[in-house]
């Protein structure tokens, strides 16, 4: 008996193997370093990226003359690694709340606890395991990343993405100077790190001042950048705060970046969207809320709460009811197909008419699709829309098998 | 070419049929009943336009007719150039050609080209039939791609006119050649993601940009597709962006510049041969940048978002910047297009082409389309609504046309002069009125709908024309060039410039019309030209009628004498402050030049002033002989009784259990009974005997009244007492301050405790009073420098006055009684109770002496405040109203009668809003009014049982109620006036004093106000917290004074510079003051001993402000 969702995405077994990576295989020489799913301590053995690239790095120093060339095996190895498993990297100044986002995101940490979080002293690392294992870590601001006896190349190589976290309730002028210090670095060393800033705790400022603010950075981020030759280095924005969605959405658009099948899955839901008049469609990570894909229409912060807060009540249903019976789908409105050896599907709908629901479906045990459903392709149109994502279902099998 | 059996005629809308033949165009006659500006316009226009199709190459469809006349095109003012082709299948984009005779709709089901001639639509070439039908591809292998999902389409200029570009979702763009159709012509893939727009460089044809998701803008150029169809590479390839590039488009004015809006906000400006970093990078939105456009100008930008702005910018140089202008859109803007521009209307542009306006379309939900002017950005100037849901693509064909294609799969050409002005569905006036007074008016002049038919026959150019290239003049639809956003509804020039437009040499103008044809003169140039175009409305700004200047009104609420000191009798003294009152208001109002106003004080004070003679004579007479006079009267219930039944009714199980009595209802109730019997002043009694003896009364009232309080005295044990308690513990520590603090009150002070406490003799400095008076909640903790700055106001501004009129009070204790009334709580209160108890006993045992005094008229009298004190203690008990010794109607006979004469002033007043004057009027004389006119019996019923409810709601305990009304409302009710009234008064002019931020008079009124008049004092007796404030952030310190440390700024705090202790050792506890000249602040027990006994005036930190004065 299959349900929506597999039965250990919230109580995850530490016995039971992680499934096979599908960019593990593509790239042999990397090595399986996922721990223990959403394990929350810092052990040695979530470190081991860390330590294992500290073996590489080392081998390669003997290999290679020059340490940022990525001719010889091992940097290569870890370039391949970088694609494998997203990694992104926390940083920021002192209580901007890195650790705070890391808990929230990928720990499942109730906001409101976030208040009691410990500051950070050491390098601290989390990983998700999902159909790909995000790795993240977090930086303390005590460590400078630039400073010289920082192990940068440990931290940064294997890295796809750095975050800066930047706390928009606090003095950010420092922050905005120490940011473009790091930036820079990373642009001379590590041009293939994208960078990404959080302009975090948006929560409670009015709009007028949220959005003077963001748009102040982003045009002094940018024009210190030009004026130090970097301006062609593209930097993200975003605007977020952990109490609502907006963390969840800055981090997808982070994760999307790394994600070497972003195009294909985009051009699959494009095809989908247009197929079937959906308004909007999302592949969700299912256990964090990160959605890897969306398709090409104009996005809307409305339409990802919504999705996202569906996948909550799937998620909870699933906890109470999943792993027994199919009375899983608990929900008035929502049903299990057994075709297909137990693909979960279900749809809610939000409105009156019936016009506008949500139909969810799982792809596999780490993703589904939540759609935002048109005018146009009402519940009567179920055969077409259960064939067409059942094509696209199988699309992104293969996307993920190559 | 045009596929004859698929010709479908269009429908037509909506215009009425031309019956009449039309004659062909005309130069414009001239139009005498036209207004100057337009005359002069078209005539200057019209022999200056040359046919001239190589004028520019990007303004030649819009800039054809730049000086043409009005009418001679072939769309007259009347007609209805709107037009729809219905397909059915969702349309997703739309492009036009270059010369504006077909347009290319795009979808995922559709792709074909429509001609469009006046009203006419007909499909032509169907490409997406051309491409099925067609089995294989160029290179003869067979056809890949049965659907195109398209996402932009874009038409070529110039020689590569015949092609057409297609993007994809895929992230391909395929090339067409519409003479071979069904094959694609090229097809470019080289964009990862999907491909958003796609668009042709207007000064040469055969370049292509393309923008995609994958955050690249690629430049192709269509010349190579006839080299090398099959692969054809991109040119250029402009990155740098991590996310998707939303809409790109080429500058109109510099053929090698282009800009681009991304999905998150930024808009960029690239020239084409720089590929490393853009010219201008600005971050214009928060969210996704849905659409950019190009002034005609080609200096400006106009960048729309999901955000709800559309905001112009200046590209013409890089640097720093914000958005020059800026409209705020109802919803989430999905696309923007400028007009195409239009003659100016200003004479000194010369017939230069100017361009203020932009459509918008907006999000799925939102199918309205607005057309704004950036010359009034707050207000769309005309809105339409073409399908169920937000058009998917629009165009400007040309100056008044506008293509719009939606999801319904409905092609339509809107004719935007019939498009409805919102304005006119719009009040055109509207006013405001500030707090202050002061009344903005805006008012505009609607016109009259100009019925052009009349000067204008409908004239339509029969186009039989079908080719490609037809001439301009004959397919161009127009009916004016000029803006037709100044219809002086929504805009107009002043009247200045359009005389000067008057006097304009029209050939000379001619001349040098040619030159700037075309030119469009820069929006900035517009924009700032304030005077060129405004809204022509008539503002007005003044006072309200009716109401008092400001600074009037501020003096007098700050000058005027509220209340007089009252006595128990009527003695020279009592005249004296009645008189300096009233002579001092008058002064006052006579300052602020009310003469009239000061007149109304004369006569009050004359009116007042002769009826307390008179009572005081009869008070006299009554002392000689009142021993012997006894009066039998008619026992009638007081209001307090008639409250405490209506209550006792409302409880109708009050079994009342001895446990429940508290000492302190036994206490009021021992201050109760005689109040209460003292209180039956009927009329009843009056006409029987002029004297009576208060004897008599007591011994008939005692055992009612006690009946009546065992009735209802039970719910002292209701929850609301123990709610209150912890407040009252908190208060007994504190109020030694205050009491302190009191000493040095003065006569204001003063007089606000004698008008709503009750002093006791001096024996009042002892704890019991203290504990037992009540301050109202506003002043709960005395650590706080707004209670103290309350304190300094009210004192600094009353030390004149307590100099000039302290009298016999200045040294008394004055403590507040009615808060005793409402303090039933459990142990504070037993314990007061039990020393009040006492005093109570003291009272009652002095009170059978104080009969025996030579004067007992005050006992004998219904005393509405202290019935049992005698009136010879002056000033001991500070007195609600005066005690009305005269039973008799000492007025009746004389020309006025003081209560009447009130009545109508008040009525006067309040007519004109004026409830400053009819505050202080009531509060000055209410005391004084004899009980000789009480208001009808119903109507006192009907005023206690609302306001019995009102207290009970506020929490009152009905001894306290009782007492509310024997000493405030009885007194009221029996003068004859109407306390709902009076409520309403005050409560009016205490949200006057509150909206001209008159916080200390205002509070005063509340003090006076305080306990009768729950309206005025309600929404202030909770939630107000008081803090120190910082004096280095001005921050409120919300955790005290413990640690001296603010905690927002972490300033250090000075503690008090005399004793540098948390408490000073002159009393006062922790109470602080300030000075509000310099600052300083101190103890207010060691300011008062520095200022008082050390007798130094200036500030004790050597600031040399003279604190004292």
């Amino acid at each position: 008996m299959r349900t929506l969702f597999s039965e250990n995405i919230l109580s995850p077994s530490p016995a039971r193997a992680p499934p096979p990576n599908p960019f593990e295989l593509l790239f042999p020489s990397s090595v399986s370093t996922t721990s223990s799913a959403c394990s929350t301590q810092s052990s040695p053995r979530q470190n081991e990226w860390l330590t294992q690239h500290l073996q590489n790095q080392q081998r390669s120093e003997r290999d290679a003359a020059n340490p940022f060339s990525h001719a010889s095996n091992a940097p290569r190895a870890h370039y391949s690694r970088r694609k494998g498993n997203p990694k992104v990297l926390f940083m920021g100044l002192r209580r901007s709340g890195k650790s705070s986002i890391q808990k929230v995101v990928f720990q499942k940490l109730s906001p409101a606890d976030t208040l009691f979080l410990e500051s950070t002293t050491r390098i601290e690392t989390a990983s998700m395991q999902s159909f790909v294992t995000f790795e993240s870590a977090e930086v303390p601001s005590q460590l400078s990343a630039i400073a010289p006896d920082f192990d940068h190349r440990a931290a940064f190589s294997s890295a796809g993405a750095v975050i800066w976290i930047l706390d928009v309730q606090d003095e950010f002028l420092t922050s905005i100077s120490e940011m473009i210090q790091t930036a820079v670095f990373l642009a001379e060393n590590y041009p293939r790190v994208n960078f990404e800033v959080f302009i975090h705790k948006t929560d409670g400022l009015s709009d007028e001042y949220k959005n003077e603010t963001f748009r102040e950075v982003r045009q002094r981020v940018q024009d210190e950048l030009s004026d130090l030759g970097h301006g062609d280095r593209s930097v993200s924005y975003f605007q977020t705060s952990i109490f609502d969605h907006s963390v969840f959405e800055a981090m997808s658009k982070v994760v999307q970046k790394l994600l070497p099948q972003l195009p294909a899955m985009e051009a699959l839901l494009n095809k989908l969207c247009s197929t079937c008049r959906i308004q909007k469609a999302y592949l969700f990570d299912t256990v964090s809320k990160i959605y890897v894909a969306t398709d090409a229409s104009p996005t809307f912060l409305k339409d990802y709460e919504v999705c996202s807060d569906y996948v909550d009540v799937i998620v909870d249903i699933k906890q109470i009811y999943g792993w027994h019976s199919q009375e899983g789908d608990g929900k008035a409105a929502s049903e299990t197909s057994q075709e297909d050896g137990g693909i979960g599907e279900s749809m809610v709908t939000y409105d009156n008419s019936g016009d506008t629901y949500i139909y969810a479906r799982e792809i596999n045990d780490y993703l589904s699709l939540i759609c935002v459903m048109g005018k146009g392709s009402s519940t009567a149109k179920r055969v077409l829309i259960d064939y067409n994502v059942s094509i696209l279902h199988d699309a992104l099998l293969q996307v993920f098998r190559v | 070419m045009s596929n004859e059996g698929s010709r479908r005629q269009s429908s037509v809308s909506t215009a009425p049929p031309a019956s009449i033949p039309n004659p062909p165009p005309l130069p414009a006659a001239p139009k005498p009943l036209q207004r100057a500006r337009d005359a002069a316009f078209r005539f200057i226009g019209y022999p200056s336009r040359p046919a001239s199709p190589q004028v520019e190459v990007n303004g030649r469809r819009i800039g054809q007719g730049s000086g043409g006349t009005a009418r001679y095109a072939s769309l007259s003012a009347t007609q209805n150039a709107t037009a729809t082709h219905k397909t059915g299948l969702e349309i997703k984009t739309i492009a036009i050609n270059e010369k504006g005779t077909h347009a290319l709709l795009g979808g995922k089901e559709i792709f074909k080209t429509v001609k469009i001639e006046g009203k006419l639509c007909v499909e032509e070439v169907n490409l997406r039939t051309a491409i099925r039908s067609t089995p294989n591809q160029a290179s003869g292998k067979p056809r890949s791609t049965y659907n195109i999902d398209i996402a932009d389409v874009a038409w070529a200029k110039g020689d590569c006119g015949d092609y057409v570009a297609a993007a994809t979702s895929s992230g391909r763009i395929i090339l067409y050649d519409l003479g071979h159709a069904g094959i694609p012509a090229a097809q470019l893939h080289e964009h990862l993601r999907q491909v958003h727009k796609v668009t042709f460089n207007p000064h040469r044809g055969n370049y292509l940009l393309s923008g995609s998701q994958d955050g690249t803008v690629r430049l192709w150029d269509l010349r190579d597709v006839r080299q090398q169809a099959s692969a054809l590479q991109s040119k250029r390839k402009y990155s740098g962006q991590n996310d998707g590039v939303r809409d790109v488009k080429w500058s109109p004015t510099d053929g090698v510049d282009f800009a681009f809006g991304t999905d998150s906000g930024w808009i960029q400006r690239w020239d084409i041969r720089n590929l490393k970093a853009p010219k201008i990078r600005v971050p214009a939105h928060t969210l996704s940048c849905n659409i950019i456009d190009w002034h005609p100008d080609g200096k400006h930008i106009a960048s729309a978002s999901s955000d709800k702005f559309v905001r112009v910018w200046d590209f013409s140089h890089s640097d720093k910047q914000t958005s020059r202008w800026e409209i705020k859109t109802p919803y989430p803007v999905m696309n923007a297009r400028w007009r195409p521009s239009c003659e100016s209307s200003m004479p000194q542009d010369n017939g230069a082409r100017q361009c203020t306006q932009l459509v918008t379309a907006y999000d799925r939900e939102h199918p309205v389309i607005h057309v704004w002017d950036l010359r009034r950005p707050a207000l769309p100037f005309r809105e339409m609504t073409p399908y169920d849901s937000a058009p998917t693509d629009l165009l400007w064909h040309s100056q008044d046309l506008l293509w719009t294609v939606g999801r319904e799969g409905t092609f339509l050409q809107a004719d935007i002069q019939h498009a409805p002005k919102v304005i006119d569905r719009r009040s055109l006036s509207s006013f405001a009125i500030s707090p202050e007074g002061e009344i903005s008016f805006v008012a505009q002049k609607r016109r009259l709908r100009r019925s052009p038919k009349l000067h204008h026959p409908a004239a339509q150019t029969p186009n039989t024309n079908n080719s490609l290239s037809v001439s301009p003049e004959t397919t161009f639809l127009s009916r004016s060039w000029a803006d037709d956003s100044l219809d002086r509804t929504f805009l107009s020039v002043t009247s200045s410039k359009r005389h000067a437009m008057s006097k304009f040499n029209p050939s000379s103008i001619a001349i040098t019309n040619e030159g700037v044809l075309c030119a469009v003169v820069p929006l900035n140039n517009i924009m700032d030209d304030k005077r060129s175009s405004v809204p022509q409305q008539v503002m007005i700004t003044g006072r309200m009628p009716y109401h008092m200047d400001p600074d009037v009104f501020r003096f007098l609420a700050a000058k005027y004498v509220k209340t007089v000191a009252l006595t128990a009798t009527v003695d020279d003294k009592l005249l004296q402050a009645v008189q300096d009152a009233f002579k001092k208001n008058e002064k006052y109002a006579n300052y602020a030049g009310l003469y009239l106003l000061s007149g109304t004080w004369d006569i009050t004070r004359f009116v007042t002033l002769t009826m307390l003679k008179r009572r005081a004579e009869a008070q006299r007479k009554k002392d000689k002989n009142s021993d012997k006079q006894i009066v039998k009267r008619v026992n009638k219930p007081t209001l307090a009784e008639l409250a405490l039944s209506f209550l006792a009714e409302q409880e109708q199980s009050s079994v009342l259990s001895p446990a429940s009595i508290l000492p302190v209802s036994i206490l009021t109730q021992h201050l109760g009974v005689p109040e209460s019997t003292s209180n039956v002043p009927t009329p009843l009694a009056r006409p029987v005997n002029s004297a009576k003896t208060s004897a008599s009364q007591e011994i008939a009232k005692l055992p009612d009244i006690d009946n009546s309080e065992d009735l209802t005295l039970p719910p002292s044990l209701s929850p609301i007492m123990h709610h209150k308690l912890p407040d009252r513990s908190f208060f007994d520590s504190q109020l030694t301050a205050d009491n302190l603090n009191s000493l040095q009150d003065t006569d204001r002070t003063d007089m606000v405790r004698r008008w709503s406490t009750q002093p006791k003799t001096l024996l009042s400095l002892d704890p019991v009073d203290t504990e037992g008076s009540k301050i109202p909640p506003k002043l709960q903790k005395h650590d706080s420098e707004e209670s103290f700055a309350f304190m300094v106001g009210s004192t600094g501004s009353s030390v004149p006055a307590s100099v000039a009129s302290a009298g016999p009070m200045v040294s008394e204790r004055p403590s507040r009684r009615i808060p005793a009334i409402g303090e039933p709580s459990d142990d504070a209160a037993a314990e007061y109770g039990g020393i009040e108890a006492a005093r109570s006993d003291g009272d009652a045992a002095g009170s059978p002496p104080l009969t025996d005094e030579p004067v007992p008229v005050g006992q004998a009298k219904a005393l509405p405040a202290a019935g049992a004190s005698p009136p010879h203690e002056v000033g001991h008990e500070p007195l609600y109203s005066l005690p009305d010794d005269s039973q008799e109607d000492l007025e009746a006979g004389k020309p006025w009668v003081l209560v009447e004469l009130l009545a109508e002033l008040l009525k006067h007043h309040l007519k004109t809003g004026d409830a400053q004057t009819a505050t202080h009027l009531l509060t000055l004389v209410e005391p004084l009014l004899p009980h000789t006119h009480p208001l009808p019996d119903a109507e006192i019923e009907a005023t206690v049982f609302t306001y019995t409810e009102t207290y009970a709601a506020m929490g009152f305990m009905p001894d306290e109620i009782a007492s509310i009304f024997d000493k405030h409302l009885q007194h009221t009710v029996m003068a004859g006036l109407q306390p709902l009234q009076i409520e309403s008064i005050l409560s009016f002019y205490h949200d006057q004093l509150m909206s001209f931020r008159l916080f200390d008079e205002a509070a005063y009124l509340r003090k006076l106000a305080y306990p009768a008049y729950t309206a005025v004092y309600e929404d202030f007796t909770e939630d107000n917290t008081i803090h120190l404030k910082c004096g280095a952030c001005g921050k409120p310190m919300v955790k005290g004074m413990a640690t001296l440390t603010c905690e927002s700024c972490h300033e250090k705090q000075v503690p008090c510079p005399i004793c540098w202790l948390k408490e000073s050792p002159y009393g006062g506890g922790k109470l602080m003051s300030v000075c509000m000249v310099c600052g300083h602040a101190g103890h207010a027990g060691c300011l008062q001993h520095w200022f008082e006994e050390d007798g130094e005036e200036e500030c004790l930190t050597g600031c040399g402000c003279v604190c004292k004065s």
